[in-house]
């Protein structure tokens, strides 16, 4: 090798697009949530002092008491069964450590739609007791499923695995170094629980929470069907049957400072908490045996929630369609599941896309504009798909005035809705939602590849492109399979800002459903939710089967 | 600063210096490594001492100075080497073997190029030399740190590289395996006439393995020099405190010398009246002297071979001694005390 001949300069330019992603992508997804923030402080039109006299008042108490229940619920059935699971050794615990995950595959919406068929007046369970006891409709009371209780109830159900998760996760890591200390200082079972690990694993526990009652803020399937007037309900019908943009927009506002709120207090309770476990090895060093009714007692608490969580509204979803399905499940519908499918696939696929040139544009080493933009891009799950969907409308629409009066001044034509008419519109809303699920599962693949893998790599005579294929692609396959899974199946179940964004002929599987539950055709509805309950049952499995190896 | 047979089939480091925003981590640092010889790179962290491993390695872009290696210029200020066409083997301390590969193809990974009889026959020669051949078809995981260490090392010198950059390469491991370790990889290192430069922030690693010493602190080499002659006579007082244990007495120049508690000892160099500090190592203190000043044994501690006795001199100061086991005193004893020329350092007071 003559000396100086292959001297170069590093390529640079795709390094400073790279570098530049992050700060991009932020700037995108962030957009959104800025128009709707604004609207705080943007005039009022007429609809709004309509709003703030006849619903607002409604809309904050029941959101209110929504979070409330939900955070409660789903912090004694997660952190519970997460106890349970991780601590004790019972029958069928091996079953329930991944089962208690299943829930996770059924949108929330789905489950609202079975416990109505399930309890309503003509339901299986009041007919049952009518003729058991020869009741009729004046003997008994019974308590109305279609309620703001009754979407607590849902609600929790369909989120408590957040919590059980993280919950399960923290409670595995502390228990050699914590809780023998504990253990050794004379505190039994109950009290271990009560005073070591539950304080140990507030942090976890808090995330989980705050988790479930970001979902729960973005919930519109369950509440519209069960009446509960909520800002996701209000939002959608002010923007349909008001058709005042301005107040929606608001309405989003305010459902924003509750999302900034529980966002606030989680990182408030965490304020100094960091609370690694000291010992490298997390092992099973030991667990409560529980035998006799005890035992018993612990099974059943992990029982419970699976149950009515998922066996149960999911064997209603089945029962109503084993009878029908073909019927349903003609040309139409497949055009339907065609539509799902791609929508999800193409959102997929660009979320991991940009996940990718964030996590390469973070290896590459960020500054703190670089950083800032890194969390900003995350931050978009945090925000209810009504609101991103209103936001993502208000900024496209500018952009779509923008081009259509440049057209028309130099070209002379209209490009009429070129952006908002279409489906980009919709993705966008998606990719801003579901960017932080696939930024996370991309950097926890990325963890991975060390940086000194690729130097060793490249010392030994790998160019970056050889890296690429033969280092990190073949150790990060499985990391983005999963990322590429998780946004597609929560692209899927996506309702309200699907609701509110699709173009005229487009339709989805969970649009189909709203529509048959909302003409009271649930048995008709069933077939949609269950081919989405299908899709989303792939990464439960996948996840329960780290849980159950012990990686999650 | 050259090794023995000279740069130019070896690595040249040639006025380096590196920033890193306002902060000069490198500053104009001239380092040779001949081929055959092994060079430690000694520091506390945060010296500069890694970064002049990655620039060397091309991982870090060169700002100012040359890298040479066998004789090829790799790296100037504004034309760079990438670090694939550089022919240098790198070693650290995580190993960073590539997990979905097995030891054999972890070890044939720098071998793309070869045909496939070479890479087998290369793979088997260097797993039969580090000891690994029934591990071949292992996944990483499976290894011991110890075995995974070996791996890094075959697969470093399988391409049979122009010069070994090797970053804290036995800090990983415990204690016991490490001092076998070292000594089987700077075997392999001779053998391989490799010319090797080893960071570490440990004395005693680099005083083991290493040929020559390069000490750096705050971005500068302060010394470089075989480690018989660091430590013997130290360039300045950090290398003379970092390479061992050594004692600090403050006095002024009078007439060439230096009058301490300890003794008086000759200032070569220092101006008549200066501020003086003189540097005493344990080991070169002699207790029993005929003469010299008066102290008292405060506590006697045996360390097996030697023993460490702390004494307290008439004059108030604490100083203390390393003795051979037969020749300790009691505690309570009292004696005179002389101190070896050779193991006291003078230097100028100005500096720690």
């Amino acid at each position: 090798m003559p000396a100086g001949a292959d001297l170069r300069r590093p390529k640079r330019v795709a390094a400073r697009l790279l570098a530049a992603a992050p700060t991009a992508i932020a700037a995108a997804v962030s957009a959104p949530v800025v128009v709707v923030a604004a609207h705080l402080f943007l005039p009022a039109g007429d609809v709004w002092p309509h709003l703030v006299d006849t619903v607002l008042a409604r809309y904050v108490a029941n959101t209110l008491w929504l979070l409330l229940g939900v955070g409660l619920a789903t912090f004694v059935l997660g952190a519970g069964a997460a106890w349970l699971c991780a601590m004790c050794r019972f029958p069928g615990r091996a079953i329930f450590e991944w089962a208690l995950l299943l829930p996770l595959a059924l949108p929330a919406w789905a489950i609202a739609y079975a416990y109505a068929g399930m309890f309503e007046y003509a339901g299986p369970v009041q007919t049952a007791l009518r003729e058991a006891f020869g009741w009729t409709r004046r003997d008994y009371w019974f308590p109305d499923i279609r309620s703001l209780g009754g979407a607590v109830m849902v609600l929790s159900l369909a989120l408590y695995p957040y919590v059980y998760l993280l919950a399960r996760a923290a409670f595995l890591d502390q228990s050699v170094c914590a809780l023998e200390i504990g253990r050794t200082l004379g505190r039994g079972a109950w009290r271990g629980f009560a005073g070591v690990a539950l304080p140990l694993a507030r942090p976890a526990l808090a995330g989980g929470v705050a988790l479930a009652l970001m979902e729960a803020l973005s919930d519109f399937g369950t509440v519209d069907y069960y009446g509960v007037d909520t800002f996701a309900t209000g939002i959608y019908r002010t923007w349909f049957a008001l058709g005042d943009a301005g107040a929606a927009a608001q309405l989003s506002a305010v459902l924003l400072i509750f999302v900034f709120l529980v966002l606030a207090a989680e990182r408030w309770q965490r304020r100094r908490a960091r609370y690694h476990h000291t010992t490298g090895r997390a092992g099973r060093a030991f667990a409560w045996r529980l035998s006799g009714w005890r035992a018993g007692l612990a099974a059943a608490a992990c029982f419970a929630p699976l149950a009515l969580g998922f066996l149960l509204p999911a064997g209603r979803l089945a029962a109503w369609a084993v009878p029908t399905w073909r019927d349903r499940a003609d040309a139409a519908f497949g055009a339907l599941a065609g539509t799902s499918f791609l929508l999800a696939a193409l959102t997929a696929l660009l979320a991991v896309a940009a996940a990718l040139a964030v996590a390469y544009a973070a290896r590459l080493g960020l500054g703190p504009v670089g950083r800032a933009a890194r969390r900003i891009a995350g931050l978009g799950y945090a925000v209810p798909g009504s609101v991103v969907a209103v936001g993502a409308l208000l900024s496209l629409a500018w952009i779509d005035h923008r081009i259509d009066g440049f057209a028309r001044s130099v070209f002379g034509v209209s490009t009429g809705l070129i952006v908002t008419g279409g489906i980009a519109a919709l993705v966008f809303a998606y990719l801003v939602r579901f960017l932080a699920v696939s930024m996370n599962a991309v950097d926890a693949a990325f963890v991975r590849v060390t940086g000194h893998m690729d130097d060793a790599a490249r010392t030994l005579g790998a160019a970056p492109a050889r890296v690429l294929g033969r280092i990190h692609l073949p150790l990060l396959r499985g990391g983005l399979l999963t990322a590429t899974l998780l946004v597609f199946v929560d692209t899927m179940k996506e309702l309200p800002a699907t609701l509110i964004l699709r173009p005229f002929d487009v339709n989805t599987l969970a649009v189909r459903a709203y529509e048959l539950a909302s003409d009271e055709r649930l048995a008709d509805a069933a077939t949609p939710a269950l081919a989405i309950v299908a899709a989303g049952l792939v990464p439960v499995v996948l996840l329960g089967r780290a849980v159950a190896r012990g990686r999650a | 600063m050259t090794g023995p047979r000279g740069p130019e089939d070896g690595l040249a480091i040639t006025g380096v210096s590196h920033d890193f925003g306002a902060t000069r981590a490198v500053d104009d640092v001239s380092l040779a490594v001949a081929r055959g010889e092994i060079v430690a790179l000694l520091g506390p962290s945060g010296c500069g001492k890694s970064t002049l491993l990655r620039i060397a390695a091309g991982l870090e872009t060169l700002q100012r100075g040359s890298v040479a290696i066998g004789g090829e210029t790799v790296a100037a200020p504004g034309r760079s080497l990438p670090p694939e066409a550089r022919s240098v083997g790198l070693m650290f301390q995580d190993f960073a073997l590539f997990p979905h590969l097995t030891v054999a193809r972890n070890v044939a990974f720098g071998l793309a190029g070869a045909p496939s009889a070479v890479r087998r026959r290369t793979v088997a020669r260097l797993l039969d030399r580090v000891g690994l051949a029934a591990r071949a078809d292992d996944y990483p995981h499976a290894l011991s740190g110890g075995e995974q260490q070996r791996v890094a090392l075959a697969r470093a010198l399988a391409p049979e590289p122009r010069a070994m950059l090797l970053d804290e390469p036995f800090s990983g491991l415990d204690r016991l395996l490490r001092d076998s370790l070292r000594e089987s990889a700077a075997a392999v290192l001779r053998e391989a006439r490799t010319p090797a430069l080893i960071v570490t922030h440990d004395p005693e690693e680099a005083m083991l393995v290493a040929d020559r010493i390069a000490v750096m602190r705050e971005g500068r080499i302060l010394q470089a020099a075989p480690p018989d002659v660091l430590y013997r006579r130290p360039a300045d007082p950090f290398c003379a405190t970092f390479l061992g244990e050594a004692q600090r007495f403050d006095g002024a120049v009078r007439g060439g010398r230096v009058r301490t508690p300890v003794g008086v000892f000759a200032a070569p160099g220092l101006a008549e009246g200066a501020a003086a500090q003189v540097l005493v190592r344990p080991e070169g203190v002699r207790l029993g002297a005929d003469s010299g000043p008066a102290a008292a044994v405060r506590a006697v501690r045996s360390l097996g071979r030697s023993g460490l006795v702390t004494l307290r001199l008439d004059g108030g100061a604490e100083l203390r001694a390393r003795a051979p086991w037969w020749a300790l005193p009691e505690a309570g004893a009292r004696t005179r005390i002389s101190v070896a020329d050779a193991m006291a350092f003078v230097f100028p007071a100005q500096e720690r």
